[in-house]
């Protein structure tokens, strides 16, 4: 029974000499860091800024250097967005929560950990992916076709954009921090579209959504008049076709996709300086492929 | 001995909070990151939430199961079920209806509600909500950008010509970030509160939020957004949203019918004069950073509280209750930590009620302070707290949960005011800091309402409460002993 006591006392004493004991002035610190800076520094892990630890190993020797850095902050990390100024703070104040960080980092060596790797990399991404997705509109998907073979489609313009072989992405730069990324593209282009919705001369763009059919989207939109469904299909290693149902048309339907990179053909129409005419007939269904060769 | 040995136990063993709640982690899949974006409960019962990667998954309280219902959505950060199978989430390019047609536990719909508002790619231009209300409208907090990053070469949306021009922000950013203006509003509606008809359609609604996430309605009906202290924000805010209304952060002002001035060269004065002030404050460092969804607690399964609301925050272990006070027809009131402390964790982000009265508490941290995964709490018992502050004349009416051992005075309480600056800066200082001077006026006739005399209140101040060892007749403490009133205007 003595003994449980012992224990239950021991517990207790050894979280209270664990503390650090802190000068008047680095609880002054303390209590300013906690207020201004907690919210993007932490002790001894990078979260919006670097860590404690990480900043009291640049700056121990010549510990001014962060009250300098603080009251006018610059542009350092890649991919990290920069410190507001903290001058409103005022040298003083900046000064205790100097003192604070080194005496709270004291005896903890800074380790570089190694950067932008992915804790679940394991897990592989959707495969129908929305994110920011380079070369194209903030409003992008990603999209799987097959092991080798994907494609980038534009929300904001309703079209593709182009499409890659090799493995799909690495979403893990959008996923990492809060946003201010890009998804790396893990293969070769072989297609590449310029912004811009190929039915677009008959009127404004209206995005709808999209349905699964068998994994794959069938994307949903609407330009001017004409209501569109658009079906995708690997035709083969480097060409990939949208299938589109267009109702709505009075007329003839023009689709004219400006393409940039590797070639386009149509199951139907006539194509013309970059112009495939079809009759509202055959823009009931028809067939786009793009192809190229990747690099 | 043995009391003396049970008191040691409970003191070692048993934190603060485990008092008054009871909780258990809810295990998320492996592999998932588990950053909460939203979290909502289906007419079932079962816990709908989306995560991180933009997965929305559902759980099953009874089998502890996780059953996958979407994928593949750009940071989710809010839901709403419509029933077990439809479902409406806010992800950054649109609000979503995903809907399982074909009865196969899986959505197969993912239909545009509504993306009739800019995006210039900025990582800060989170989309948060959607709150629905009574008529089935969605209501949706934009993020402005910050200059803390530029803008992609392909935007959505029109570029508003106020402010620098759009070339600007695609040559040296360090030369040019500072025109831009600390968060800048360049494309439609950021910085705004929107509704979006259960039709579609978009009616921008008030301006001036910076951060808002989080929105929730009052039993009335009443919309609350809570914004995030930086630039304009002294400290954090709850505001009451209300059609037209401008809440502060001017970058938005652009985007109202008829605007033509720059907002970084209006005048601090004009600004305020235009601005509707918060509703309450949230003292920085005191009761929160970054506070998040607030959450009207519509039952009494947590105590007597049924009608006020909770706020989360990603800074705090903490979850936060709200207190109105209706004042010359304008809503005030006070805020008072709840839930707090170990086993709590950080990044309190989303809020939800289960059927059987649990608190469900999603966390994230999206590379700020914060954690991942999902809580539930159910309160234990009755607590000795405060139920409730008004404002009176001269003073505060506080109702507490149990008859109180001893009048208010300074022997149990310290009352100090302050307040904060309405500027372009980042933060505030806490302001013209005084002591206040009390006195015990009244006390009800039940011991648990205390009417307090405070010598010269003061309009635009916030009133700090820090109780000292205050008990009840019964010897219980107080659950929480600080707490903050925001008066903005005195009865009048």
């Amino acid at each position: 029974m003595r003994i449980l006591i012992l224990l239950i006392c021991l517990s207790g004493f050894t979280r209270i000499s664990g503390e650090i004991k802190l000068s008047p002035e680095e609880e002054e610190g303390k209590k300013i860091y906690t207020l201004n800076c907690m919210a993007c520094h932490a002790l001894d892990q990078m979260i919006v800024g670097p860590s404690l630890v990480e900043i009291a190993h640049l700056h121990r020797k010549k510990p001014e250097g962060i009250v300098i850095w603080s009251m006018n902050p610059q542009q350092k990390r890649p991919g990290v967005i920069e410190m507001p100024p903290m001058s409103h703070l005022g040298e003083a104040n900046l000064k205790k929560v100097a003192a604070y960080i080194l005496k709270v980092t004291k005896g903890k060596k800074f380790v570089k950990k190694k950067s932008g790797k992915d804790p679940f990399a394991q897990f592989p991404f959707a495969k129908i992916q929305r994110t920011f997705m380079p070369n194209a509109g903030p409003a992008a998907i990603a999209v799987s076709l097959t092991d080798q073979l994907h494609l980038c489609w534009d929300a904001g313009t309703c079209q593709f954009r182009y499409a890659w072989t090799g493995a799909y992405i690495d979403n893990y730069p959008v996923l990492r921090g809060n946003g201010n990324g890009l998804a790396k593209v893990k293969g070769q282009l072989f297609s590449n579209v310029t912004a811009g919705n190929p039915f677009k001369s008959h009127g404004k763009v209206k995005y709808h959504g999209y349905k699964k059919e068998n994994g794959l989207p069938v994307f949903l939109y609407r330009v001017g008049s004409l209501k569109i469904e658009s079906r995708i299909k690997a035709a083969s290693t480097n060409a990939v076709s949208f299938t589109y149902s267009v109702s709505g048309a009075s007329g003839d339907v023009k689709f004219q996709p400006a393409v940039a990179q590797g070639k386009w053909s149509s199951d139907k129409g006539k194509i013309d300086s970059g112009t495939l005419t079809l009759s509202a007939k055959d823009a009931a269904s028809f067939t786009v492929t793009f192809s190229g060769e990747a690099k | 001995m043995r009391y003396f040995l049970a008191i040691l136990f409970l003191t070692f063993s048993l934190k603060a909070s485990e008092k008054y709640f009871e909780y258990e982690q809810i295990k998320t899949p492996v592999g998932l990151d588990s950053q909460v974006g939203g979290l909502a409960v289906t007419p079932s019962g079962k816990l709908a939430a989306c995560f991180h990667r933009g997965e929305v998954m559902l759980y099953d309280f009874e089998s502890k199961a996780w059953k996958k219902f979407a994928e593949g959505l750009h940071e989710p950060l809010g839901i709403v079920a419509l029933s077990d199978s439809k479902f409406v989430v806010m992800q950054r390019p649109e609000l979503t209806v995903l809907e399982d047609t074909n009865g196969d536990g899986e959505a197969d719909l993912y239909k545009n509600l509504n993306d009739e508002f800019g995006m210039t790619g900025n990582y800060h231009e989170f989309s948060f909500g959607p709150a629905m209300d009574k008529e089935g409208n969605f209501w949706v907090g934009l993020n402005v950008a910050s200059n803390g990053a530029s803008i992609r070469n392909e935007i959505r949306g029109e570029f508003h010509k106020i402010g620098l021009p759009r070339e600007d922000f695609y040559k040296s950013w360090k030369k040019y970030k500072g025109p831009a203006g600390r968060m800048y509003s360049r494309v439609p509606y950021r910085g705004w509160i929107i509704k979006i008809t259960p039709e579609g359609k978009l009616i921008p609604w008030s301006c001036g939020v910076r951060s808002p996430n989080g929105l929730g309605f009052d039993a009335d009906g009443n919309l609350y957004v809570s914004d995030n202290q930086g630039d304009w924000l002294g400290t954090s805010k709850l505001h009451h949203v209300k059609k037209d209304r401008f809440h502060g952060h001017p970058a938005s002002l652009v985007w109202r019918e008829g605007w033509t001035k720059d907002p970084l060269k209006v005048s601090v004065e004009e600004l305020d004069k235009l601005r509707t002030r918060a509703s309450i404050l949230f003292p920085q460092g005191v009761m929160a950073n970054s506070p998040t969804q607030p959450l009207l607690i519509d039952h009494d399964k947590f105590g007597p509280y049924k009608g006020q609301m909770l706020v989360g925050d990603m800074n705090f272990k903490r979850i936060l209750r709200f207190m109105p006070d209706k004042v010359n027809g304008e809503v005030q009131g006070a805020i008072i930590p709840f839930i707090e402390g170990d086993p709590m964790r950080i990044g309190n982000n989303r809020l939800a009620w289960a059927k059987d009265g649990y608190l469900i508490i999603g966390r994230t941290k999206l590379s700020w302070a914060g954690d991942r995964g999902i809580l539930r709490v159910k309160k234990k018992g009755p607590a000795f707290d405060v139920q409730n502050v008004k404002l009176t004349k001269k003073g505060f009416e506080i109702s507490f949960t149990e008859a109180t051992a001893a009048k208010l005075s300074s022997d149990n309480l310290k009352l100090i005011s302050y307040t904060y600056k309405y500027h372009k800066s980042y933060g505030s200082p806490q302001l013209e800091k005084k002591t206040d001077k009390f006195k015990t006026s009244s006390v009800s006739a039940d011991g648990k309402t205390i009417n307090i005399e405070v010598d010269g209140l003061r309009e635009g101040f916030v009133y700090q409460f820090d109780f000292e060892n205050y008990k009840s007749k019964s010897g219980n403490e107080l659950m929480n002993s600080k707490m903050c009133y925001t008066l903005n205007q005195t009865i009048k």
